[in-house]
């Protein structure tokens, strides 16, 4: 899977947010932010392709962290990536 | 899903962004701060969209970086000789503020306003009849605004004047 075509990833004022640049209409006021370990993946995979298990072996080089516990993260994080349409 | 929750940055941070995305060809959708664009626009509870702003005329609503960092969004009064004179519609003259306007270089002008979304109905400026009219009138009651405004306040959030005080 990849991040979709558009989506970018500001830092404003210390909070990481998504902005979607692959629609018209820019609605600032409802934006996706993402927590600081979330934004490290986030750029890892930023622009491939990429899967879960990548995205857990990053975590774990980067963050003190239990295998079971990285791999139970990164689902959830990745599935509220495609819930929100960020992921195809 | 993650749940909801209400995230406050600082105009000078946020609206640089902004105006990237329309730089970029998009057009942006905010929530209006401020009350110095009452009574269309309220602070808070409608959005507004805004556009690439090619081309500025009297009476358009327009985003300008007044100075480097502070961004206003008022309705452009007068333009001579590259000089854009811009005025709230919530602002009246006060021995405050002098003339209650902004004056700036045209070049200053990073976005126009294009719609307003209040609750339940959309505004398309261009094409709103309503709007035209609304801008039509609204400025050339500038000597009365004072009181409109005043009236406004009360039938609508029920404020007096904060300078009124209860007799003990």
């Amino acid at each position: 899977m990849k991040i979709k075509n558009g989506f970018e990833l500001r830092n404003i004022c210390g909070e990481y947010i998504i902005v979607a640049y692959g629609v018209e209409n820019i609605d600032f006021t409802k934006v996706i932010t993402l927590n600081e370990s979330a934004a490290f993946l986030w750029n890892e995979v930023f622009g491939k392709d990429f899967t879960e298990q990548e995205m857990v072996e990053s975590l774990l080089s980067e963050y003190e962290v239990e295998r079971p516990q990285a791999e139970k993260d990164v689902k959830a994080l990745v599935d509220s990536w495609v819930e929100a349409g960020l992921v195809e | 899903m993650e749940q909801m929750r209400k995230m406050s940055v600082d105009n000078a941070v946020f609206l640089p962004m902004v105006v990237e995305s329309i730089e970029r060809g998009h057009t942006a959708t905010i929530i209006a701060r401020g009350n110095s664009m009452r009574p269309f626009i309220e602070d808070g509870r409608d959005k507004l969209v805004f556009g690439k702003a090619d081309k500025v005329s009297v009476g358009d609503v327009v985003l300008a970086e007044i100075e480097d960092g502070h961004f206003v969004c008022h309705r452009v009064e007068r333009i001579e000789h590259g000089i854009v004179t811009m005025r709230g519609d919530g602002n009246v003259p006060c021995k405050a503020n002098g003339t209650g306007t902004e004056t700036f270089p045209i070049e200053r002008v990073r976005a126009k306003l294009v719609q307003v979304i209040k609750p339940g109905k959309t505004y398309t400026l261009a094409t709103s009849r309503t709007w035209k009219i609304y801008s039509a009138i609204w400025p050339r009651l500038l000597p009365l605004r004072r009181y409109l405004l005043a009236l406004y306040r009360l039938l609508w959030f029920h404020q007096l004047p904060a300078r009124w005080t209860k007799k003990d």
